[in-house]
């Protein structure tokens, strides 16, 4: 059953510099209780595009779609009034510096009680009995006292913890996570990453897992997209994406993982460059300029989607019958 | 916060202990007093000797200092140089409650039309409204205040003739004091509060609020404003001394009779008594009122409560 | 292009130089260049400096070629209004108003000027000790600053003036001891965050004395910094002149300046305004020039200051 399904979100920012085309024709789909990842370097639109869903972007961002429909409602049409309603509630967000992402003039328990009272209309009473419940689920000690402390009282991986009790008090049907790890040391990431695991198992969530580490994405995520610049280059199931990439970019990105879980290459194989002005966005595919097997087709147009099967589509030109017969193809 | 209150207290002790010291000897020690004046050429003697007596000028200045010190502790501030019967303390008395009115009156509308103002600047950046009030905001806090408080006076007292220009009689005549005594901080607070909004709309927990479905209006008010304000708290004290000097213009313009005109009299009649009695007053009002801010910022920002 | 249209050829190899590679997209520009082309967007900024080079020629040369003195009584002409013969009309004793507020610039210009300048240097030389130094020393110093700032700076300024006379001197010690506050904390700061710089460690390891490394490092790169917060001590200065002369305790010298002429002119506010309006718009427009050109140079330096 599908939860989500996204047909080709574009997101343009109007800056004085001109405009920025961060999301450039994203599709997606999750599945009810399924985890996917969103995989890219900094930059690529992948925080833009979920942050487009939840209509949380500043008023520069322009945010077009040709379908969303999340739990058999198509949100297009809706007025932003209909989507604040879903925020928090249906659908549950996470972000990834959660020192700065909670206000530090307000106790953890004022912001836990928030959500529950305005999506759940809970009593004072009963929105702090259902907190101190949320903070014990997260796994941390003491709920009572935490509840009365301030952000800058707790470590990093508790608020953390907050942060997902914050955003799964009212039971959403969907959680993205952007880069929930990234700030937190390994040892505390690999806590909460498993924390996430479990609570997902328990409440039936699907989780949207955004980030750069493809390390944290297999041992979560069912489904990979990978993202650059603006546009989705590959996607398909883990054991797809992990052991037989086809795109240059996901090629490039196992290839930096070190050995245990990437290529078994003993070298770790930089990506050269850096990624395209989105300003200006290239006509044909972003990786072009960094792509070692780049051919002259590929400045020209961006590559059509190729269904591998099993849910695997790569968008490259390297598949192209014709690709093959110049002896530059991938072999399929 | 207890241990907070104390230390801030003592810092503020020690700063009227030494504005006093310097103060003091700096009166006593140019050449001057209550008779340096050309015109005084001609009083007797004896009169002379029993001002000398009367202020104990005839000591030496060690122990002049001592006993000022001493009486000061008590909360005299001495007499009068010139109205050799007043005291200072009764110079002070009779002129506060009008300058405390006003002023009182002008904090309160600085702060809350400037916040106001500053908020909804914010909101609507760079659209026309926003442009709008910057303008005022620029033009309010570079005119001076004298001179927009002047303006004020013309226009709406001179020309128009709906407002008095004189004293404290009426509430009406209160609008014309408090106005340009309020003009130049409300702008600076409406400036203060609006790049304070935009910076606090850029943080995390503006989207984590947002992304957990709170209204705008309480994304704004509740979480915006309550970290936005801390810098107009801070503000708080400087604008107590802003409007402090705001007022010797003001009473002069309105013929008020409050503290801010007896100072400007005193200090053209060189009544260097009253003159230090008065600053050593407005010394001790701005460092309580300081006080007072370092508590409600305190109060409001939780960070601060751990000590340095 | 129809994907299934392709030709072969397409299908070679992209050489190097054919892909754009590491272009750098904007040219780079040195810190001051970049900052004077922000600065000459900014029309107010451009205004205000434009309303300064005026002020600055009219107080210097006016003064020569008006016909009139400053202090020139006939109580033929006295309380005239603006006509062709006096610009700005006259007073209560016959003198031009016009060249009253001529001179009135140069004094204003000069306390302005000289005030901010040597802020600046005891400021600087305060600040940049303290933040440099560190420790002790800096711990001594801010504590001096924060008993000096228990009472705001005008009283201060009228304390010294009435135990020192009312003369352009004692106003312009008067005006040093207080503000030259603000730009020792902003130097302090600037050099406390730069003093760790990979620079100032290569000079120290090639034996660079302190004051060398002060002088020469540290404080010419908060000289942006430094310009701007002069910028807006001038303004601040000729502010506290007016103030004091406009409540009749500022300078007493011959010359009027601008807060003796709007003093003058409170009596005859509703009957006579013009003579209140020209002092108090010389008055505010200098003061307004100067604070846009500081804003002005505030966003042109560094705009995260901005709001």
């Amino acid at each position: 059953m599908e939860l989500l399904n996204v047909k080709n979100l574009r997101t343009t920012f109007n800056v004085d510099e001109g405009r920025v085309q961060a999301v450039r024709g994203v599709s997606l789909k999750v599945k009810k209780g399924q985890s996917i990842g969103i995989v890219g370097e900094s930059g690529c639109g992948k925080s833009v595009s979920m942050m487009s869903l939840m209509r949380i972007l500043p008023k520069n961002a322009d945010i077009n779609a040709e379908s969303i429909l999340f739990d058999g409602v198509e949100l297009t049409d809706k007025k932003p009034a209909y989507i604040s309603k879903l925020r928090g509630n249906k659908i549950g967000m996470i972000f990834q510096d959660s020192m700065t992402s909670l206000n530090p003039l307000f106790t953890i328990g004022n912001q836990l009680v928030e959500p529950l009272k305005i999506h759940q209309g809970m009593s004072g009473s009963e929105a702090r009995k259902k907190a101190e419940e949320m903070i014990s689920l997260v796994e941390i000690s003491n709920p009572k006292k935490r509840f009365s402390q301030y952000p800058h009282e707790l470590s990093g991986g508790m608020r953390q913890r907050i942060m997902i009790a914050m955003s799964l008090s009212c039971n959403p049907k969907l959680l993205i996570a952007d880069e929930p790890t990234t700030a937190l040391d390994v040892t505390i990431a690999a806590q909460i990453l498993l924390l996430m695991e479990n609570l997902q198992k328990e409440l039936g969530t699907s989780i949207i897992m955004i980030t750069h580490d493809l390390g944290v994405v297999a041992n979560m995520c069912d489904y990979i997209y990978v993202m650059y610049a603006g546009v989705i280059v590959e996607q398909g199931c883990m054991e797809s994406i992990f052991s037989n990439p086809k795109h240059p970019y996901t090629i490039g990105l196992i290839s930096c993982l070190p050995a245990s879980i990437g290529s078994g290459k003993k070298r770790l194989e930089p990506i050269m460059g850096t990624p395209p002005d989105l300003i200006k966005p290239p006509e044909g595919c972003p990786f072009t300029d960094r792509c070692k097997r780049a051919m002259i087709v590929c400045k020209a147009e961006m590559p059509k989607e190729y269904d591998l099967g099993k849910g695997h589509i790569v968008k490259c030109h390297l598949l192209h019958p014709l690709a093959q017969k110049a002896g530059k193809g991938v072999i399929v | 916060m207890v241990n907070y209150i104390i230390k801030r207290i003592f810092a503020g002790l020690l700063t009227m202990f030494v504005l006093v010291t310097i103060s003091f000897f700096l009166m006593r020690s140019i050449p001057g007093g209550p008779f340096n004046n050309p015109e005084d050429k001609n009083i007797p003697q004896s009169i002379i000797e029993m001002t000398n007596e009367r202020y104990g000028l005839n000591a030496p200045l060690r122990e002049q200092y001592v006993r000022y010190l001493k009486t000061l502790l008590k909360g005299d501030l001495g007499y009068s140089f010139i109205l050799q019967d007043t005291k200072v303390n009764d110079i002070i008395i009779r002129g506060f409650p009008a300058t405390a009115k006003v002023g009182m009156l002008a904090v309160l509308i600085s702060v809350i039309m400037g916040t106001a103002v500053g908020v909804v600047s914010a909101i609507y950046r760079g659209k026309l409204l926003d442009w709008i009030v910057m303008l005022f905001v620029t033009l309010g806090i570079s005119i001076p205040s004298f001179i927009s408080a002047v303006l004020l006076l013309y226009v709406f007292s001179g020309w128009l003739d709906l407002l008095p220009s004189f004293g404290l009689s009426d509430w009406k005549s209160f609008i014309l004091p408090v106005a340009g005594l309020a003009l130049s901080p409300i702008a600076t607070i409406a400036r203060l509060t609006r790049s304070s909004m935009l910076e606090v709309i850029r943080q995390d927990y503006i989207r984590t609020a947002r992304a957990k479905g709170v209204t705008e209006f309480f994304v704004i008010m509740k979480h915006g404003l309550k970290n936005a304000i801390l810098p107009v708290i801070t503000y708080l004290g400087p604008l107590i001394a802003a409007l402090l000097t705001g007022s010797f213009v003001i009473e002069r313009l309105f013929s008020i009779p409050g503290i801010g005109r007896e100072y400007v009299v005193s200090v053209s009649d060189r009544d260097y008594a009253v003159l230090l009695g008065m600053t050593i007053f407005f010394g001790g009002l701005i460092i309580i009122s300081n006080i007072f801010v370092d508590i409600i910022y305190a109060a409001i920002d939780p960070r601060i409560k751990i000590d340095k | 292009m129809n994907q299934d249209n392709y030709t072969l050829e397409m299908f070679k190899s992209l050489s190097e130089d054919e892909k754009s590679g590491e272009d750098i997209v904007r040219e780079s520009t040195s810190y001051w260049k970049d900052a004077w082309k922000k600065f000459k967007k900014d029309p107010l900024a451009l205004i205000g400096l434009v309303i300064i080079a005026v002020l600055i020629v009219f107080a210097i040369f006016g003064p020569m070629i008006s016909p009139y003195t400053y202090d020139k009584q006939d109580y033929s002409v006295k309380n005239q209004w603006p006509s062709s013969e006096h610009w700005f009309g006259t007073d209560k004793m016959g003198r031009d108003i016009f060249t009253r507020i001529l001179y009135g610039a140069r004094i204003s210009l000069l306390i302005g000027i000289a005030s901010a300048v040597i802020n600046l240097i005891i400021g600087v030389i305060y600040g940049g000790i303290a933040g440099y130094a560190g420790g002790k020393i800096d711990m001594v110093m801010m504590r001096i600053v924060d008993l000096l700032i228990g009472l705001p700076q005008l009283l201060y300024i009228i304390l010294l003036m009435t135990f020192l006379g009312n003369n352009i001197g004692s106003i312009l010690l008067a005006l040093c001891i207080t503000y030259w506050i603000g730009t020792a904390r902003l130097v302090r700061s600037q050099v406390l965050s730069l003093k760790h710089s990979d620079y100032v460690l290569a000079a120290k390891t090639m034996g660079a004395s302190d004051a060398f490394i002060l002088f020469r490092h540290l404080i010419p790169n908060s000289m942006g910094m430094i310009i701007m917060t002069v910028t807006f001590l001038v303004p601040q200065a000729i502010f506290a002149e007016a103030f004091l002369s406009f409540l009749g305790i500022g300078i007493q010298i011959p010359v009027a300046s601008w807060g003796t002429l709007a003093n003058d002119a409170i009596p005859t506010l509703f009957t006579r305004p013009y003579q209140m309006i020209f002092p108090a718009l010389s008055i505010s427009i200098t003061i307004l020039a100067f604070n846009f050109i500081g804003d002005g140079l505030r966003d042109a330096l560094d705009p995260r200051l901005r709001g």
